[in-house]
């Protein structure tokens, strides 16, 4: 007898049927997510997708209209939601501090909301960010992100929640901050959760990725298996002639997602996700196959690799309902 | 509780020095105002304390209420709060906490210095500081817990402060409801907070409790309803859009009640057309009714006409206020009864002018007075002034007996009531005249003050009268703070010194001294000697629950005059009365058991526990006329 042993993830952020309306405005709709302990993952999504909604019902800030929120395997909900938030370090969208503090006020006031703070801790990421000690209004956007993410890491928390926070900041100090984020999860056991809408920041520092899309979950893994579920498929089609869609996929609508469905430049353009990569058998990128129309006539399909923002791009521009 | 404290600290760092700042100057303009009310003529030294309340409260308030909630909403800081370890009811809670506790604090402080003070001057009890704290205290959170709402407003609360204040306005002047006897107002109003000694205001702190408990749950409900956001987005700034419009709206309404104002104010009160009798050159008139009377009102016309028309002319002034006097067949010779008019109007006086007991130099007198007060809006019954106006227009009514020959002249009834009443008279009696008033009665406080006119015409002349008489009573006294102001600067003794070249304090002395001499050798020295030593007192006796018998006492050293007139006066009092008016007092009168020294007479069960009465008696001495033996302000515990 063989004893098999499963290392079962523990879900350090988990979003159930999420739904928040304003009005009759619906922010989101249905939205889960499942971020596990120690990885980095990428909340992307279109502007107004509902991401901010998503990052304040999290921190309890916003309360949903529908659905739940674990954190740390337990339920979060009322005061205890707020009790949690001293084990998540959170940095806004937008640095609203107060003008008046320095880095070291802004450490003596923040050392009293958390039990775990770590003056040492917090001059050391101070140093090692290069923040003067001087009124923060004084600071630029960039630095008072970096203020805003010492203050966070100071008390150890265990999941770090960003929301869109290179918005506004130059490519250096964009590509500089997100080293930082990358660095210190792999330097610790710490989960990082972080939202954006572009692309590049989820391939330079995601293990994984979350797309939303209209306030709903569109896709939910690793950003290479997003890409290996993702085929372009590309045959000539003279004066705009339709072109019917490959058997295997008319033969299996349940696990095929046909994102796009184009005439372009005298070719028929089908982009197709699959359920899994599986799905697409030998159907390999830079792969060609012929497929029968009418008995007669023959087509020839090409296949190829979409990059990660064409993919992102064709999954949030269409409706949602649209499918095979 | 730590992070409580830590943005309770952070408050504090943020918002210390600005606030300290404001506490500074408001210490500053406390001393003084202490310093005015225990070196001036405050009746109490709280009076500090209530000023205090009243200005300075608010105004801290407002202040907290801008840099604590306010600027928070305005920066769109509480967003980094929010992602505290905080929830907003627990954010409001510190900041409202955290204002409460400074607001008591500078108000305590208030009330503490007023009371250190107040040791040194007046009598304290534990249960009048116990009704000063609870008052201090509900006031302070009834105020804070207004403006802390008013602060989550955010950007629409000064238009809600015009909007507030003019529905006040116009409850209180158009409906029933008296704004002064509500609750947080009712507490610091100036004639309670400072005085009432004994009734706790239970009702009022009740309000005041329902009002901040409201103010609270509005606040806590605009601070969470939506999430905050309803709050957030009434705390960002006025765009200039909106900023035109709040000051359209300001304006609307300012002008809305400035027309309403207008419309409020009723046509000046007039005689019927008919059955009154005209004066050629001034302005007065007599309602007379009947065509029979007509011809005594056109006697009594003229007489005034002439008499008060020469004492416009003596004090300088264009022309007189409107003076009306109606016939009432009812009333005693004596007894004139003045009607409530609105200011500007003048005067309306009811009286039974064809009684054949009617006294015109008492009536002069008497018109003389209402006149001065008139037309100076009142500022001749402030306190320093009163016993030049009452002798002033006792002297204007007799004009014979004002000769300069003070101490060899005839021992008349009013000189002899004077001189009687005058024994306890002093620099502070007259600082406080109508206490003097009400301990003596009318006429023989009128005796006393006249016996100053005298004096000061023996010592100066005619003329020194005059001067006095143009410059405490000019004709246009502007009715503003200015006035005031002016007041304070050249208090009553620096103006008698300028217009008689004499100091206040070498007149007062000469005629004290001169009342002496004139009880010790004077031409009435041998019937004041002549009256017997009269013991009277006024006792509360406690009956069956909360009923109150009120006992009179008088008794004398020898059997008085036979037939000799007693009267009992009460009259039901507010905590606190500047002035009691003698017209209002209710009057039962007896008549002396002849050959007993004793007497003794019982008002049953008229005031129950809690009330608050004044309490007199009144003898009509032969010769003397009426004298007041013991008169008393009464709390009925």
């Amino acid at each position: 007898m063989v004893a098999v042993l499963t290392l079962e993830k523990t879900s350090t952020l988990k979003v159930s049927s999420l739904a928040k309306a304003y009005g009759n405005v619906h922010a989101l709709a249905d939205l889960n997510l499942d971020v596990t302990r120690g990885e980095v993952y990428g909340f992307l999504g279109r502007n107004g997708a509902g991401k901010s909604t998503t990052i304040r019902i999290i921190m309890g800030i916003t309360q949903a209209t529908s659905g739940s929120v674990h954190l740390f395997g337990e339920k979060a909900e009322g005061r205890r939601h707020v009790a949690l938030r001293q084990r998540i370090g959170y940095v806004a969208q937008e640095q609203n501090f107060y003008g008046w503090m320095t880095p070291k006020t802004l450490g003596s006031f923040l050392r009293g909301f958390y039990p775990t703070w770590d003056d040492t801790a917090y001059a050391k990421l101070l140093q090692g960010l290069e923040l003067p000690e001087r009124r923060i209004r004084t600071f630029s956007g960039g630095m008072k992100v970096k203020l805003a993410l010492a203050a966070a890491l100071a008390y150890d928390p265990e999941l770090l929640v960003l929301d869109e926070p290179t918005a506004g900041l130059d490519p250096v100090a964009r590509r500089e901050f997100l080293e930082m984020v990358r660095d210190q999860a792999e330097r610790s056991s710490r989960t990082t959760f972080f939202s954006t809408h572009l692309i590049d920041e989820i391939e330079l520092a995601a293990h994984r990725v979350g797309i939303v899309d209209n306030g709903r979950t569109r896709y939910e893994g690793t950003v290479r298996d997003l890409a290996a579920r993702v085929r372009l498929l590309r045959c000539p089609a003279p004066n705009g002639v339709a072109v019917p869609l490959p058997e295997r996929i008319r033969n299996a609508p349940q696990r095929f997602e046909i994102l796009q469905d184009r005439h372009h430049q005298g070719h028929q353009e089908v982009i197709v996700m699959a359920a899994d990569a599986a799905d697409f058998g030998e159907w390999n990128p830079g792969a060609s196959f012929v497929e029968s129309l009418d008995g007669a006539r023959q087509t020839t399909w090409n296949l190829a690799e979409m990059p990660l923002e064409e993919i992102f791009i064709e999954m949030v521009r269409r409706p949602l309902d649209t499918a095979l | 509780m730590k992070r409580f404290s830590a943005l309770a600290v952070k408050e504090i760092r943020q918002h210390g020095l600005p606030f300290s700042l404001l506490l500074f100057f408001e210490t500053l303009l406390f001393g003084l105002i202490l310093l005015g009310t225990y070196t001036g003529e405050s009746v109490t030294v709280l009076e500090a304390h209530q000023g205090f309340m009243i200005f300075f409260v608010p105004l801290a308030a407002i202040v907290l209420g801008r840099r604590l909630v306010v600027g928070e909403y305005y920066a769109r800081t509480q967003l980094y709060l929010e992602g505290l370890p905080l929830s907003r009811a627990e954010m409001l809670l510190v900041k409202l906490i955290l204002g409460l506790v400074a607001l008591e604090g500078i108000a305590f402080a208030s009330l503490g210095t007023s009371l250190v003070a107040a040791f040194f001057r007046e009598t304290l009890d534990a249960w009048f500081v116990t009704i000063l704290v609870a008052k201090t205290a509900f006031f302070t959170a009834g105020v804070w817990a207004f403006f802390f709402t008013m602060g989550l407003i955010g950007r629409l609360r000064v238009t809600l402060y015009f909007f507030f204040f003019i529905a006040l306005y116009l409850v209180d002047e158009q409906t029933a409801f008296d704004l002064e006897e509500f609750g947080l107002f009712a507490l610091v109003h100036p004639a309670t907070m400072p005085f009432e000694r004994e009734t706790m205001p239970v009702g009022h702190l009740a309000q005041t409790a329902v009002w901040t408990g409201f103010w609270v749950a509005l606040a806590f409900g605009l601070g969470l309803i939506r999430e905050g956001s309803l709050t957030e987005s009434l705390g960002r700034r006025m765009t200039q859009k909106e900023k035109a419009l709040t000051a359209v709206l300001v304006i609307a309404m300012l002008m809305g009640l400035a027309f309403f104002e207008e419309r409020q104010q009723r046509e000046p009160y007039r005689f019927p057309e008919e059955a009154v009798f005209r004066s050629d050159e001034q302005p007065i008139e007599i309602l007379y009714l009947l065509p029979s009377l007509r011809p005594a009102a056109a006697d009594l016309g003229q007489h005034l006409d002439k008499i008060l028309g020469d004492f416009a002319n003596y004090l300088g002034w264009n022309e007189l206020p409107p003076v009306r006097l109606a016939h009432r067949a009812g009333l005693d010779g004596d007894r004139f009864e003045e009607a409530e008019l609105t200011e500007d109007e003048g005067i309306l006086i009811r009286l039974n002018f064809t009684s054949d007991a009617l006294d015109l130099p008492a009536l002069t007198a008497y018109l003389s007075g209402e006149v001065l007060d008139a037309q100076t809006d009142e500022r001749a019954q402030f306190e320093p002034y009163a016993w030049f106006r009452d002798g002033l227009a006792t002297w204007w009514g007799a004009p014979a007996t004002s000769s300069p020959d003070v101490l060899t002249g005839s021992c008349s009834e009013r000189r002899l009531l004077g001189l009687w009443a005058s024994a306890d008279l002093n620099a502070e009696s007259i600082q406080r005249w109508h206490l003097f008033r009400e301990r003596h009665g009318k006429e023989a406080a009128n005796a006393v003050a006249l016996s100053g006119i005298e004096i000061l015409a023996a010592r100066h002349g005619g003329d020194a009268v005059q001067r006095l008489a143009q410059t405490f009573f000019p004709e246009d006294v502007p009715e503003d703070f200015g006035t005031t102001l002016r007041e304070r600067l050249k208090p009553m003794p620096r103006r008698f010194e300028e217009a008689i070249g004499e100091p206040w304090q070498d007149f007062l002395r000469a005629w004290l001294d001169e009342l002496k001499a004139q009880r010790d050798s004077g031409p009435c020295n041998p019937r004041l000697a002549e009256l017997p030593e009269a013991t009277a007192g006024v006792d509360v006796e406690i009956g069956d629950g909360s009923i109150r018998d009120v006992v009179f006492t008088l008794s004398f050293s020898e059997p008085p005059p036979p037939d000799l007139a007693v009267t009992l006066l009460h009259s039901r009092l507010d905590p606190f009365d500047a002035e009691l008016d003698e017209e209002d007092l209710r009057r039962r009168e007896s008549l002396w058991d002849d050959g007993s020294t004793q007497g003794r007479w019982r008002l049953p069960g008229l005031y129950g526990r809690g009330s608050r009465a004044f309490l007199a008696l009144d003898v009509d001495w032969p010769g003397l006329g009426e004298v007041r033996l013991v008169a008393e302000r009464r709390n009925f515990r």
